[in-house]
C-alpha cells in the first residue's frame, strides 16, 4: 500500500479509534470486575443485587450488609478476584451471609448479629493486598479478617494492630512466633501427613513414588512436602517433574511417568483442570501403578474435566461436600444456598471458605466479638465443621509455635471405585494427629 | 528406547499440528490485511468453549458442535475486521495502532467469556476415547482424530489458497494491495476474508483440543506460542507455519521427557533466538520488512 502524509484531524480520528477500541475493553474488563464484586444488601430477608463498576481493579470491593442492623459484625476478606480458587470462596461468602442474615444473623452471646462482609482484591501481591488490609483495619474498621495466601505480605501489620485474622495460607511463616493473632485454618498443611499416613500404612507395597507439580512456588513446596513424607515411610521419589504452570499436554510427562515404574503416582497443586489432564495421559500412557492424592481429589469436579475411568482407584481424602453417604448437615447447607443464588452445585472448591467456619465457630463459642477472647477460644483448641469437614486447632510446634495456631482435620479417606468414592477410612483426631507427629516429627 | 521414541513422537506430532493450524490462521491474518493480530488466542479458546457449550449444555452432537465453533469464531473475526481494524486499515503507519485495537479486542473477548463461562474448566466428552496398542506403542484414537481432521483441513487451506480465484486474490493483496486492486481485486474484501478465515483456523483448532484437553479461559494464552512458532517457521510463510508446528510440537514431547518439562520451553526459545539471529524472518520467512507473502 502506497503511504500517504497523515493530517493531524485523520491522526486524532484514528488515535481515537484505537482508544476507544482499548477503553472499551478496559471497561469492559472493569465492568465485569465489578459485576464479580457485585453490591449485595440483604434487608429483612429481602436482597437487592446491583452491580457497581470499579474504578480500579484493587479498589474494587463488595459488601454484602444489613442496613437494618444496627451494629453489623463486619468482616474483612482478602482475596484474588481473578484467582479461580478464591472466585469459589467469594460466591461461597455471597450465597452463604445474606441466607445467615436473613434467618436472623449470627447469634453471638445470645445477641443476634447481622453480617457485614467487605471484600477487596489483594491479587495475591505484596502492593494490593497490603493497602487493601490497611483500608480494612483504618476505614472499614472491620472486626475480624479472613485472609488468603497473601497473608505474609500484611500480617505484620494485623499483629501489630493486635487484629485477629483467620487466613488459609500454606505459608508456614504466618504460624511462626511471636505471631497470636493470625491462624490457619485450611487443610493444606496437616492433611498430607495424615492421607499420605493412611495411604502408606495400608499400601506397604508401595516404595517408589512418581510426582508431578506445577513450577510455581506452591507446586515446589508440594515437591519438597512429597520428598518429606516419602522419606518419613521408606519411599523414595524416583520421578519427579516440576510441569510450567498452564501446560495442557501431558502426553510426554505421563509416558516419563510410566517408564520410571514407579508405585504410585501423586500430584497437588495444579488445579482440578491440570490434575485431571495429568490423570487422563496417565491412563492413555498404560499407567498400571497406584493413584493417591494426599489434598482432597473432588470426583465431582474432575469428572466435569475427565472421564471418571481416568482417575478409577484413586485414592484421597472426600469433601464432605462429596461423601457417599450423602453430604453433612454443614456440607449441605453450604450446597442448599449456593444453588439457590447460583443455579447449581458445580463442586467449588471449599479450601477457603474453611475461614468462614473456624471464625463462626470461635464467635459462637467465645459469645463476644471481643478479638482477645475469641483468639483465646481457638487458643483452646477449638474444634469446628465446615463444608470441607471436622477440624481441630493444634499447635505446630515443628514451628516452634506452642500456642494453638493450625488446623488438624478429622479426614475421611476414600478410594474411587467405578466413578464414585467408597469410604477406606473415617479418621479420628488422634489418629490425624499421630499421623502429623510422625511426620512433622512433634 | 525404540518404542518411547515412536510414542514420544506421536505426541509430539498431535500437538504439532493444533500448533500448524493455529498458525496458518495467524499467518493469514497477518500476511494479507498486515495485522499483528494480539487477540488470536481469544477465538481458540472461544472455539473450545463454543464446543462444550454446544455439546453439553445444549446436548447436541459433537459434529454440529465444530461447525458452530468455526462458523461463530468466523463471524466473530468479521466483525472484529469491520468493527475495529478496518477504520484503520488503509491509513499509514498504523502498526502500533492495529496493535493497541488488538489488546483492546482481546480484553473484551477475554472480559466477556469471562462473564459468560465464569472461571471454573469444563470437561468436553470425548468423541472416541479408546486407547489402541501397536507394538507396545500406545495410540490414543482422539489424537489420531486430530491429525486426520488437521491435515485434511490444511490441504483444504492450500487448495483454497492456491487453486481458487479468492485463494489468488488473497495473496495477490499479500504482496501489493494496490497492484492488486489496478488488476480489479478488491482489497477491502480480501482482508475480511483473510480474517474470517483466520479466526476460523483458530476456532477450528479450539473446537478439535475441547475433547482433548477440556477447556477454561487459559486457553486464550496459547496465543502467544502461536506467535512464537510464527515467528520460527516465518512470518507470513505457510510452509514455515507448518515446520514451526511440528518444530513446537516435537522440541515440547522429546523435551519434556528427556530434559524436563519447563527445561523445554527454555529449549524452544532457544531455538527460536538461535534461528532469528540467523534469519531475522523464520526459517522459511522473509525479513519482517517483507512480510505480507502467503
Amino acid at each position: 500500500m502506497e503511504g500517504r502524509q497523515i493530517s493531524r484531524r485523520e491522526f486524532l480520528k484514528i488515535a481515537g479509534a484505537a482508544g476507544a477500541a482499548l477503553g472499551l475493553g478496559i471497561g469492559f474488563g472493569g465492568l465485569a470486575t465489578g459485576c464479580e464484586a457485585a453490591e449485595t444488601t440483604t434487608s429483612a430477608g429481602q436482597t437487592t443485587t446491583t452491580a457497581t463498576v470499579a474504578t480500579t481493579a484493587s479498589t474494587a470491593g463488595s459488601t454484602t450488609s444489613v442496613s437494618a442492623a444496627p451494629a453489623p459484625l463486619k468482616i474483612g476478606m482478602i482475596l484474588d478476584y481473578s484467582f479461580p480458587l478464591h472466585v469459589a470462596w467469594q460466591h461461597q461468602m455471597d450465597a452463604l451471609i445474606p441466607a445467615l442474615n436473613a434467618n436472623g444473623g449470627l447469634k453471638i452471646g445470645g445477641t443476634p448479629y447481622q453480617v457485614e462482609v467487605i471484600m477487596y482484591d489483594g491479587k495475591r501481591n505484596a502492593e494490593a493486598s497490603r493497602s487493601a488490609v490497611q483500608r480494612l483495619m483504618t476505614e472499614d474498621k472491620v472486626n475480624f479478617i479472613l485472609g488468603d495466601e497473601s497473608t505474609d505480605y500484611w500480617q505484620p501489620l494485623t499483629e501489630a494492630a493486635n487484629q485477629l485474622v483467620i487466613s488459609v495460607s500454606p505459608s508456614p511463616e504466618i504460624l511462626k512466633p511471636p505471631n497470636k493473632m493470625t491462624f490457619q485454618s485450611g487443610y493444606l498443611n496437616l492433611q498430607p501427613a495424615a492421607a499420605w499416613g493412611y495411604f502408606s500404612e495400608n499400601n506397604p507395597d508401595v516404595k517408589k513414588i512418581a510426582a508431578a507439580h506445577p513450577d510455581n512456588l506452591q507446586g515446589n513446596a508440594e515437591a519438597a512436602k512429597t520428598k518429606g513424607l516419602a522419606e518419613v515411610w521408606g519411599q523414595e521419589v524416583v520421578k519427579e517433574i516440576l510441569y510450567p504452570a498452564g501446560t495442557t499436554d501431558f502426553s510426554a510427562i505421563a509416558t516419563a511417568i510410566v517408564d520410571s515404574g514407579a508405585d504410585v503416582f501423586t500430584t497437588c497443586a495444579g488445579g482440578t483442570v491440570s490434575d485431571a489432564q495429568l490423570y487422563k495421559a496417565l491412563h492413555q500412557a498404560g499407567w498400571k501403578g497406584k493413584l493417591c492424592a494426599y489434598i482432597a481429589w473432588s470426583v465431582g469436579a474432575g469428572s466435569a474435566v475427565v472421564p471418571p475411568e481416568n482417575f478409577e482407584g484413586i485414592t484421597s481424602p472426600i469433601q464432605a461436600t462429596e461423601l457417599p453417604t450423602g453430604p453433612t448437615a454443614v456440607a449441605k447447607e453450604l450446597i442448599d444456598v449456593y444453588t439457590a443464588k447460583f443455579g447449581k452445585w458445580d463442586y467449588p472448591s471449599t479450601l477457603h471458605v474453611n475461614n468462614w467456619y473456624l471464625l463462626k465457630a470461635a464467635l459462637e463459642t467465645a459469645g463476644t466479638i471481643d478479638p482477645q477472647k475469641v483468639a483465646d477460644v481457638i487458643h483452646g483448641g477449638l474444634e469446628f465443621e465446615s463444608a470441607y469437614g471436622k477440624a481441630k486447632m493444634v499447635p505446630r510446634p515443628d514451628l516452634g509455635n506452642n500456642l494453638v495456631c493450625d488446623a488438624l482435620w478429622a479426614i475421611v479417606v476414600g478410594k474411587v471405585e467405578n466413578g464414585r468414592y467408597v469410604v477406606l477410612k473415617e479418621m479420628t483426631f488422634d489418629e490425624a494427629y499421630n499421623y502429623n507427629k510422625k511426620a512433622l516429627k512433634w | 528406547m525404540g518404542r518411547t521414541l515412536v510414542q514420544l513422537f506421536i505426541d509430539g506430532l498431535s500437538m504439532g499440528l493444533v500448533y500448524v493450524l493455529m498458525s496458518s490462521g495467524f499467518n493469514l491474518v497477518i500476511a494479507v490485511p498486515n495485522i499483528i493480530f494480539i487477540a488470536f488466542g481469544e477465538f481458540y479458546m472461544l472455539g473450545a468453549f463454543v464446543v462444550w457449550y454446544v455439546q453439553v449444555p445444549a446436548g447436541l452432537s459433537y459434529f454440529i458442535a465444530v461447525p458452530a465453533a468455526v462458523i461463530i469464531t468466523a463471524i466473530l473475526g468479521g466483525l472484529s475486521y469491520l468493527l475495529v481494524f478496518r477504520p484503520l486499515q488503509f491509513r499509514r503507519n498504523q502498526f502500533l495502532t492495529n496493535i493497541i485495537a488488538g489488546v483492546g479486542l482481546m480484553l473484551i473477548l477475554g472480559q466477556a467469556a469471562l462473564m459468560m463461562f465464569g472461571t471454573e474448566a469444563r470437561g468436553v466428552p470425548s468423541l472416541v476415547s479408546k486407547v489402541c496398542e501397536v507394538l507396545g506403542v500406545r495410540i490414543s484414537l482422539e489424537k489420531v482424530v486430530v491429525i486426520l481432521l488437521s491435515v485434511v483441513v490444511l490441504a483444504a487451506l492450500h487448495f483454497v489458497l492456491r487453486r481458487t480465484r479468492t485463494g489468488r486474490a488473497m495473496r495477490a493483496v499479500s504482496f501489493r494491495p494496490d497492484v492488486a486492486a489496478l488488476q480489479g481485486v478488491n482489497a477491502d474484501r480480501m482482508f475480511l476474508v483473510a480474517m474470517i478465515l483466520g479466526c476460523a483456523l483458530a476456532g477450528f483448532a479450539g473446537a478439535v483440543m475441547a475433547p482433548i484437553f477440556g477447556v477454561d479461559l487459559g486457553m486464550a494464552e496459547n496465543g502467544f506460542l502461536v506467535m512464537l512458532v510464527v515467528m520460527l517457521g516465518g512470518i507470513g510463510s505457510m510452509p514455515g507455519a507448518i515446520l514451526g508446528g511440528l518444530v513446537f510440537g516435537m522440541t515440547l514431547s522429546y523435551g519434556q521427557y528427556f530434559i524436563g518439562s519447563g527445561e523445554s520451553q527454555i529449549l524452544f526459545f532457544a531455538v527460536i533466538l538461535a534461528i532469528l539471529l540467523f534469519k531475522p524472518g523464520g526459517i522459511l520467512g522473509k525479513n519482517i520488512e517483507e512480510i505480507g507473502h502467503v
